[in-house]
């Protein structure tokens, strides 16, 4: 046992007895002293390499290995020895002498020789004359007087026979060294001392504090196990000296506190000090990021963040109101530079509530659970604003179209709460046959995994009112429905079938108007073509007859009138079958193919050989081989009429002249007919399309003047454009237009 | 109106007498000389087809007005057509209606012929018939 352990275990009391211990002053204050009962030298000992030394002046410049506390320290000290070595026990410096740390020492005899002889280094040591004889007492508590003499009493009945016994047992074979079995004899007494006077005088009392230090112990190091090894950041605190200062903070008229530390940030720091911090563990070490306790404890002292200090008013608020459960959050900064959020809760140790001198504190480390709920949080409210958005009732059905959930849309979507949803069949709420329906539309889209849409009216507060819903497979055995009120989009869709219905209706009787009309126009075109045209016909005729079979009984003003009659029937003729013509166009579809203009022009060109052989006229063509999409028929009409008007119009030009020109200009292509003939009036380029439009009577230049009302009809109903230009005099020409 | 036995006749199927005086000039101008037997109408037509059936001689040729009271020529036409198909048939118009020409092919029609106001032209018309459904068509029956 050291020195000092054994000074301080005498003290609390759980010994009674020091054996062999050497009388001095300081000591005489605290003990009662027994009569010596040995003198005991105390001599240098020293390793036998080293010579020289005799006595304690030969010591210098050698340290000297002591026990901390034993009386030859100040005997060295007086003789100008102070390069000592402590230890704190006697085999402490012959263990250090064994492993050749220490090669001189100072301590008593019997112990050094015992413990030489343990270590086996008798023979490395040899020792000088004693630097001090002092006589050995036996010391108990100062004015335990009575276990004194109990003791002085004890020793004198062991018999000498039984000290050697115990030497015996002790050393071995007496006679190995003599030395060492001459002293050993005082120490088993010593032992045998305080067991006997336990077992005789204090058997009880000692059991029962051994007992009561076994359980202390016990405790203490099951704590401490537990402290150390505790996978939560602990820490033991002393909060006295801050409960005090508080304390006095409260007596100085210091009323509210806090209002007071937010003043005074000073006192806040000075208080930040007061905390002692007893002990922590590795965890926290970890938890702030130190490489170990020093360094934790240092970084602690210095390091004060803000938002600690504002955390700290609080716990020194409830120090002062002896809070003995605490519970708060708090930021603290590691030593790496992040920041943790941490939950710390203190709790006093029981026996300690009213100086709060032992706290123990928990942190936990919550940052993550933090982050993950503000995560949750941030995503909790964008889910509510996403659902808070839709316009749709959104439900989650098992497979039998009972509600699993609704989800949190606008109320205002629903048609029942969704409290009365929840647990319930669609077959509660909707008529059989619909519930029916919305079943095996859940069983289809379950079935087929993949989106059914379903359409459905629901009568709700006496009004019909429409939904689609879109049902989409969630798992096996549930499907996501989102339902979509259309009401407004079914009404607006019947109001249109409605009115696409009375279109129809009016559509199809303007169609029957429209189809009475045009039998109406057939029938009168064909009395024209048949009944108009028969009596001309026999007019004609027998005009002709007359005029071959019986013209000897006519005379020639007679043979005049019936050549006049033939003529002017033949005129109404031509007239007849021109409108005929020209409503023709009307009545008839446009039929299209691809043709080449060029082919079409020669054709009339052919058509008009005989005449144009006959007048000598010159007809100048130039044009392109294109062939475009477009109605034969109606190109024929164009193309004969402008020729014909060309024809017509040069019969007074000695040398008549045509220019028939067609050429493709980008996206147009362009038929020209040029000639030179009488020519128009540009005033009239308008006028001359227009049916019955004539700018000379017909004695002149015999027409219909239906021609180039045929041309401009013919023109319109394909889609192209025509232009007339001319000058009196100078010729005509008529340019048609042909876009693609 | 002469009537030559064994020679086969020519039709004219016309409600118009003036038309039938005009057609009966012509052919005569150009000395025609195979019998014109004349029906004013359908009916006359359906009486002829009788005696065909009876055995009197097919004509060469009919030529048939497309307008005419009662029965039209196209109806005329196609009951003819039904049951003696190789009579060649010319229908007689008096325009270019499309209509009438189209329906009139569709039903059997051999030709047609746009009636005339100039003499001349109904003379050579008759001309040109007779050079070629008398002369060179021969039909199976002839």
């Amino acid at each position: 046992m050291d020195w000092a352990d054994a000074v301080a275990a005498m003290e609390a009391g759980e010994y009674d007895v020091i054996d062999t211990i050497f009388y001095s002053e300081s000591r005489a204050k605290l003990y009662d002293f027994t009569p010596s009962y040995a003198t005991i030298e105390v001599p240098i000992y020293f390793n036998n390499r080293i010579t020289g030394i005799t006595d304690a002046a030969s010591l210098k410049g050698f340290p000297v290995a002591v026990k901390t506390g034993d009386v030859v320290i100040d005997i060295l000290t007086e003789k100008g020895v102070t390069d000592l070595v402590f230890f704190t026990s006697y085999q402490q410096i012959v263990q250090a002498a064994f492993n050749q740390e220490v090669v001189v020492f100072a301590i008593d005899r019997p112990p050094a020789d015992y413990f030489l002889f343990q270590y086996k280094i008798q023979g490395q040591f040899n020792s000088t004359e004693p630097l001090y004889s002092g006589q050995f007492h036996r010391a108990v508590i100062k004015g335990n007087a009575e276990l004194l003499e109990i003791i002085n009493a004890g020793f004198a009945n062991i018999a000498a026979s039984d000290y050697e016994a115990v030497d015996r047992k002790w050393f071995g074979t007496p006679g190995v060294d003599t030395t060492a079995l001459k002293y050993s004899g005082y120490i088993i007494g010593g032992v045998l001392l305080i067991l006997t006077s336990l077992s005789v005088w204090n058997r009880s009392l000692q059991k029962n504090v051994r007992k009561q230090t076994k359980i202390l112990q016990e405790s203490e190091a099951s704590f401490k196990s537990l402290f150390d090894s505790s996978p939560i950041s602990l820490w033991e605190q002393d909060f006295s000296l801050v409960k005090k200062r508080l304390e006095q903070l409260k007596k100085e008229g210091v009323i509210d506190l806090k209002k007071h530390f937010r003043n005074h940030p000073d006192v806040v720091s000075e208080c930040m000090d007061l905390v002692k911090i007893t002990r922590t563990n590795q965890v926290s070490i970890e938890l702030f990021g130190a490489a170990n306790e020093k360094q934790l404890l240092t970084y602690l002292s210095n390091f004060i963040p803000e938002q600690l200090s504002v955390n700290f008013i609080d716990q020194l608020i409830n120090i002062a109101n002896g809070t003995v459960h605490y519970k708060t959050e708090t930021v603290n900064r590691t030593i790496d530079g992040r920041d943790i959020i941490l939950e710390l809760s203190w709790e006093i140790m029981p026996g300690h509530e009213k100086d709060m001198s032992r706290a123990i504190i928990s942190l936990v480390d919550v940052t993550e659970r933090k982050k993950t709920e503000g995560l949750l949080r941030e995503s909790e409210n964008k889910l509510r604003a996403i659902f808070a958005a839709i316009r749709d009732a959104i439900f989650i059905f098992d497979k039998d179209g009972k509600y699993l959930e609704v989800a949190p849309t606008d109320p205002a979507n629903l048609y029942r709460p969704a409290q009365d949803l929840v647990g319930k069949s669609v077959k509660e709420f909707f008529p059989e046959e619909l519930a029916n329906t919305c079943i095996e539309s859940i069983d289809r889209a379950l079935t087929k995994k993949e989106i059914t849409l379903l359409e459905y009216a629901l009568i709700i507060d006496g009004h019909d009112k429409w939904f689609q819903a879109v049902i989409s497979p969630m798992s096996d055995k549930s499907v996501v429905w989102a339902a979509r009120d259309i009401s407004e989009m079914k009404l607006k869709e019947i109001e249109i079938k409605e009115l696409n219905a009375d279109l129809e209706k009016k559509v199809e009787s303007r169609t029957k108007e429209l189809k009475l009309k045009n039998q109406e126009l057939e029938a009168f075109t064909y009395t024209v073509s048949h009944d108009l045209k028969a009596p001309l016909r026999g007019i004609s005729g027998y005009a002709d007859l007359l005029l071959q079979d019986h013209s000897s009984a006519l005379d020639d003003e007679g043979k005049g009138y019936l050549q006049k009659l033939i003529k002017s029937s033949q005129q109404l003729n031509q007239l007849i079958e021109d409108l005929l013509a020209y409503s023709r166009l009307e009545r008839r579809p446009v039929v299209r193919e691809d043709l080449r203009v060029k082919d079409l022009v020669n054709l009339v060109l052919e058509q008009r050989s005989s005449e144009i052989r006959d007048r000598k006229i010159q007809v100048h063509t130039d044009m392109e081989d294109e062939k475009i999409n477009t109605s034969h028929e109606l190109m024929m009409e164009i193309i004969s009429n402008c020729l014909d008007n060309a024809l017509k119009f040069t019969r007074d030009n000695p040398n008549p002249e045509v220019w028939i020109d067609y050429h493709r200009d980008g996206a147009v292509s362009r038929l020209s007919i040029k000639d030179n003939g009488v020519g128009f009036d540009l005033k009239y380029k308008e006028k001359i399309f227009e049916v019955f439009q004539r700018l000379h009577t017909a004695d002149v230049f015999p027409g219909t003047g239906i021609g180039l009302a045929l041309v401009k009809k013919a023109v319109e109903l394909l889609g192209y454009r025509i232009r007339a230009e001319g000058e009196p005099g100078a010729g005509s020409v008529f340019t048609l237009e042909i876009c693609k | 109106m002469k009537n030559t036995a064994g020679v086969p006749p020519l039709l004219l199927v016309e409600d118009s007498q003036s038309d039938i005086d005009l057609s009966l000039y012509a052919f005569n101008k150009i000395h025609f000389t195979n019998p014109i037997e004349i029906c004013r109408n359908g009916t006359d037509v359906m009486e002829k087809m009788k005696e065909w059936e009876g055995g009197s001689p097919l004509p060469l040729c009919m030529l048939l007005d497309v307008k005419m009271p009662g029965m039209s020529g196209l109806e005329v036409l196609k009951i003819l057509k039904e049951k003696f198909l190789t009579v060649p048939v010319i229908m007689l118009t008096s325009s270019r209606e499309n209509s009438d020409i189209d329906a009139a092919y569709a039903l059997g029609a051999n030709s047609y012929i746009v009636k005339p106001v100039e003499m001349d032209r109904f003379i050579e018309i008759a001309r040109q018939l007779n050079l070629y459904w008398m002369v060179l068509n021969s039909t199976p029956a002839g």
